[in-house]
């Protein structure tokens, strides 16, 4: 009897795991895409106009829509923390930045990726580019509260990120950034960055930034695409084999690359970076590039032939090391992809 | 308004929207995409001596010195007037130097100006093939400029309009004022004056120092092909210790942050023995260049870290 229920009891945590497990396609169609992304600024202005921020200067160009009286340029255009907080303010903010897309790029099926307020996004590159976090209205680097004493050493380590880490205290917490990328491709969700590894540009990934009134102050639009169906490919490697491969790619790209650096380098002189590790109590600190293991995801990316294919997507970032000691991990973890053909695991990107 | 409303005001403006033009690629991934292959229709003995004519008489006419004078003042409208002034009164022009022993260009340090009431240095050095009657003489950052060049390139690459090629392309700047282009460009036989010459291609790598290589900092860079066939290149840098106050602006930051005291004051030691020495004997440096030929279909390594290296060593000194 007990051997009965125990055969019972696996059959079904066997059918549970199946049930959970990650469903994947074994086919799937490739595309050739066709680019857009000609906003003309003129155009810009018409669409935009009369969502922007009232009474305030409004710069217009291919694409972008910004006032930069409330904002520097470029804020927000890359990706850095792709999480989405719901409330109130952005769901009333992502109505009219869905509106405006749909108008501006009918074709395109947007996917939201990222929703919090502006100042948290910031907080997170801040965090990911610059080691610098705020706890409790202080400023931590590298996990050291930043003194006056350390303060001057990092300016003359030109690390101070002054007018970032100010941007930030001045900014408004009611601002909300929303990030826009195409929408799923036959279920699969689009790859993250373009077919050139070091091009760090997320693809077609579109930004609004609103200030509390629901006014836009920044729209930067990424473009859009149109999709041929082309042949159908067949998905022949495994998540398991996937990361295999993204292993040996990474153990062989470290090994022959340049793909780490030791912090000296960052510095204007020996001196400063002397006074560093001694103001922060460290006797070397070195960045390494790492694998970021569970990045791994079935996504439709596009190749060097500029073809949409299905695809391993894997991310890689930095892993600050002080005296042989991580430190820090996952900086810059939203720029570096990679992307394994699923087809037959060959590197398509680079 | 409505989204209607506004795809319809849209509509109005620009045709159907989107209209795929695919400039995404062509702004964000190819800057060169306004390069088009010249083609030839005539014969190109004919196209050479046409086009050196012009461009001599075109030359003469301007009466183009390429001095630093033109640089900042044509070339990139420094609008200035002040900068101009200090930079003609801080200006040496050929300082003496020495270039080691090279059987393929003649290389000079043509201008120096140090600047320290901007905390700028310039200089401005030329490559002048030794025998131009077989050798063509190019700037080796004047190859593939658009980052498009992949060796491995297929058509229809990522789309018909972004112009990759699996093959090497020169870009030229256009002589003629009226051109609607600034650059030309296409491959390499193509765009040399007379395919016929052997091409050599010249890259200035470091500018520095000989005692303290770091001192400089790193450069910002411009440089040109004269229609003479010279090529020139422009190192402009720009640090706080070059400048006059920069002892004032330490010793503030010294009050600020005292505990910085020891490491300021060596910067401020550091930076008047610079300057001291830019005043007197002068600081002597080194420029390093490369000169490599061009095959067609040459091993890019060898294209790009093969060839002959030489040097001009030459004293940095103010002009006044």
């Amino acid at each position: 009897m007990m051997k009965r229920i125990i055969l019972c009891a696996l059959c079904l945590m066997m059918v549970f795991s199946a049930c959970l497990a990650e469903e994947l396609p074994t086919k799937a169609t490739c595309y050739k895409i066709k680019l857009n992304r000609n906003i003309p600024a003129e155009t810009m202005r018409e669409v935009f106009a009369e969502y922007m921020v009232p009474g305030c200067e409004v710069e217009y160009d291919e694409y972008r829509a910004s006032c930069p009286d409330l904002i520097n340029g470029g804020t927000g255009c890359f990706l850095t923390y792709p999480e989405i907080e719901e409330s109130e303010q952005v769901n009333g903010c992502r109505e009219i930045a869905e509106k405006l897309l749909h108008t501006v790029y009918p074709d395109q099926e947007p996917e939201l990726i990222s929703a919090m307020p502006l100042r948290d996004n910031l907080l997170h590159d801040l965090y990911d580019f610059d080691t610098y976090e705020w706890i409790d209205g202080r400023w931590y680097f590298l996990g050291q509260e930043v003194t006056h004493e350390l303060e001057g050493v990092l300016k003359a380590a030109y690390l101070a990120a002054v007018d970032s880490r100010k941007q930030i205290e001045e900014m408004d917490p009611s601002w909300i950034l929303l990030q826009y990328h195409p929408g799923p491709v036959d279920g699969l969700r689009v790859g993250m960055n373009w077919p050139d590894s070091d091009y760090n540009m997320p693809y077609c990934m579109s930004t609004f930034i609103f200030d509390g009134e629901k006014n836009l102050i920044t729209a930067y639009l990424g473009g859009s695409f149109t999709m041929t169906p082309g042949k159908e490919t067949e998905i022949r490697i495994t998540k398991e084999e996937a990361l295999q491969l993204a292993r040996e790619h990474n153990a062989k790209e470290n090994a022959t690359g340049d793909r780490g650096f030791e912090w000296d380098e960052r510095m204007s002189d020996a001196d400063v970076y002397t006074l560093l590790l001694k103001t922060i109590g460290y006797s070397s600190l070195r960045s390494e590039m790492v694998l970021e293991e569970d990045s791994g995801r079935l996504v439709m990316a596009v190749n060097r032939k500029g073809q949409m294919v299905p695809a391993w997507e894997f991310a890689e970032s930095y892993s600050v090391v002080a005296d042989g000691k991580v430190i820090k991990e996952h900086q810059f973890a939203t720029d570096y992809y990679f992307y394994l053909s699923a087809e037959d695991g060959t590197l398509i990107n680079q | 308004m409505t989204e209607q409303e506004l795809r319809e005001r849209l509509n109005r403006m620009t045709g159907e929207i989107p209209a795929e033009t695919h400039r995404v690629f062509l702004s964000a991934a190819c800057p060169g995409k306004e390069a088009r292959i010249v083609k030839r229709k005539i014969s190109a003995g004919l196209v050479f001596a046409l086009v050196l004519i012009l461009i001599t008489v075109a030359a003469i006419a301007a009466g183009i010195v390429y001095d630093l004078k033109w640089w900042y003042g044509e070339r990139t409208a420094e609008t200035d007037p002040e900068f101009m002034r200090k930079m003609a009164e801080n200006l040496v022009a050929e300082p003496e130097q020495q270039q080691t022993e090279d059987s393929l260009v003649d290389v000079k340090v043509r201008e120096v100006s140090w600047m320290p009431d901007e905390g700028k240095l310039v200089v401005s050095i030329q490559a002048t093939a030794k025998d131009p009657e077989h050798f063509e003489l190019h700037s080796r950052l004047a190859l593939d400029v658009d980052g498009a060049y992949d060796p491995d390139f297929e058509p229809d690459m990522y789309d018909e309009e972004c112009e990759g090629h699996a093959e090497h392309w020169l870009w030229r700047e256009n002589t003629d004022p009226e051109a609607d282009e600034r650059f030309r460009c296409g491959p390499v036989p193509q765009m040399m004056d007379d395919s016929s010459k052997r091409l050599l291609l010249f890259e200035g790598l470091q500018l520095a120092p000989l005692e303290r290589p770091e001192l400089f900092g790193y450069a910002s860079m411009d440089e040109l092909r004269t229609p003479e066939g010279e090529v020139l290149y422009l190192f402009e840098y720009s640090q706080d210790w070059m400048k006059q106050d920069y002892d004032r602006q330490m010793e503030e930051y010294i009050e600020e942050y005292p505990n910085m005291k020891e490491y300021a004051e060596s910067q401020i030691a550091k930076a008047r023995e610079a300057r001291e020495t830019l005043n007197s004997e002068g600081i002597s440096c080194m420029l390093s260049y490369r000169v490599v030929e061009y095959i067609e279909g040459m091993d890019d390594t060898e294209l790009y870290a093969g060839g002959t290296e030489g040097q001009v060593t030459f004293a940095i000194r103010t002009g006044k």
